[in-house]
């Protein structure tokens, strides 16, 4: 996905051109910057915190906040940067005011794990496997450290460098390469575990 | 060859988790969401451009545009106004006033003091001057009644009366003019002309009252105004004495 974004900036106007676009008056400038981040700024929320309904009011928030900042807007960081910052910001201030273990994600879709385990021996083949962990990576992912999970999220959803994302969660390099090593293994440990519990090798 | 045989384990466990990952169904925003925002963004705009329309439409008046510049042109103008209203005042308060000015130096001082002595002494020397030239007035007028009287004495008496003193002069010259007149008359007595004796002894009697007066304190007299006093007695009782 990240690859098909870089692709449509190489063809289209770039991230931060829209923006002055739109802060110029066109109003299709920002249509086409909304549609090229929303799904990937919906789920940074969605799979951090579990609750849609939070999730869609900070999302909300994040886009409210970019539009009214188009008049001041200044392209010298990335677009991306300074979006996901945002949302960074807000979701800190959302965890602030809330306890940690309201964080855990509790996500409706944890019943494709039951789903899972009673289809299982219906379908053997290595798709059907792959398409299984797949759902168990979910619940693993909801599983995460919080601030391991944003880490693991922006890398795998926008590609992101540690570098970018060291810079969007103000922490340093080695602390965000290490978040994303921990994440990556965590999320393997935690899906082989939940894979060997269901009966399989 | 630990490090790489790590890296490499560390990209195949990302691409195993990776993998997982994109099998997942990708959630999206309901779209009702999306026209929210995009309602929004629109909004946005058009109060945005709403709000430069106006501004552009509803300029600033010149006066809120150039407030400090107007105020102080404003001021300068009631400044000029009000000197050229005063101006008489106005030469009068700069003009140089020794009033005001710093304390000199002790030399200045001395100067001043100097100056000021020269002053004093020009106007001394001014007053004697003019009292001189007063003086040489009167002497010349004095002269001419003189000349008058002359008329009226003889040719030989009028050769003395020519150094003769003045009948207006001070008093320590009077007297000295009154010896004159006394030895004048002494004169007249002794060549027997008792009627100009008798009409200077009236002048004198007019000119110098505490000569007629016949109970004057003496005390109040100085000395030479007795002997005077005393001699014009003698030759007024001679004078006398020749008429019968």
């Amino acid at each position: 996905m990240a690859l098909a974004i870089a692709q449509l900036s190489n063809h289209e106007h770039s991230d931060e051109q829209l923006m002055l676009c739109y802060a110029k008056g066109d109003s299709k400038a920002f249509e086409q910057l909304y549609l090229k981040h929303k799904g990937a700024l919906y789920r940074y929320f969605v799979r951090q915190l579990g609750d849609k309904q939070l999730a869609e009011d900070l999302y909300q928030e994040t886009w409210g906040r970019v539009i009214r900042a188009a008049a001041n807007y200044e392209a010298s960081a990335k677009f991306t940067t300074w979006l996901y910052r945002i949302a960074h910001n807000l979701l800190i201030d959302h965890v602030r005011a809330v306890k940690p273990v309201d964080l855990v994600a509790t996500d409706e879709d944890d019943a494709g794990l039951d789903t899972f385990v009673a289809g299982e021996q219906d379908k053997p083949d290595v798709q059907w496997q792959e398409a299984q962990k797949s759902l168990l990576l979910k619940t693993c992912i909801a599983l995460l450290p919080q601030v391991q999970k944003e880490a693991f999220i922006l890398n795998i959803e926008m590609g992101f460098t540690a570098a970018i994302i060291s810079d969007i969660a103000g922490v340093t390099l080695e602390a965000t390469k290490s978040r994303i090593r921990y994440a990556y293994q965590s999320l393997k440990d935690c899906v082989s575990a939940k894979w060997q519990e269901a009966g399989h090798e | 060859m630990s490090n790489s045989s790590s890296s490499a384990d560390e990209r195949a466990l990302q691409q195993e988790v990776l993998a997982w990952y994109h099998q997942q169904a990708l959630e999206v925003p309901p779209q009702q969401l999306d026209q929210d925002i995009l309602q929004l963004a629109q909004t946005h705009l058009a109060e945005m451009h709403q709000s430069k329309i106006t501004a552009v439409e509803a300029p600033s008046s010149v006066w809120r545009r150039h407030p400090w510049a107007l105020s102080s042109a404003a001021s300068l103008v009631l400044v000029v106004g009000l000197l050229v209203l005063n101006r008489p005042q106005v030469e009068d308060a700069l003009a140089p006033s020794p009033m005001v000015m710093s304390a000199p130096a002790p030399q200045t001082m001395a100067r001043m003091a100097d100056t000021e002595a020269m002053q004093s002494l020009n106007m001394q020397t001014e007053a004697v001057a003019e009292h001189k030239r007063q003086t040489e007035m009167q002497q010349a007028k004095a002269a001419l009644g003189a000349t008058e009287q002359q008329d009226a004495i003889s040719p030989a008496i009028a050769a003395r009366s020519m150094n003769a003193p003045r009948l207006s002069e001070p008093a320590e010259i009077n007297q000295v003019s009154l010896t004159e007149y006394l030895h004048r008359l002494q004169v007249l007595i002794e060549a027997k002309e008792t009627g100009q004796a008798f009409v200077l002894e009236q002048k004198l009697l007019k000119d110098y009252p505490y000569l007629a007066v016949k109970d004057v304190d003496e005390a109040q007299l100085i000395e030479s105004q007795q002997v005077l006093r005393l001699e014009f007695k003698k030759l007024q009782q001679q004078l006398h004495q020749l008429a019968k």
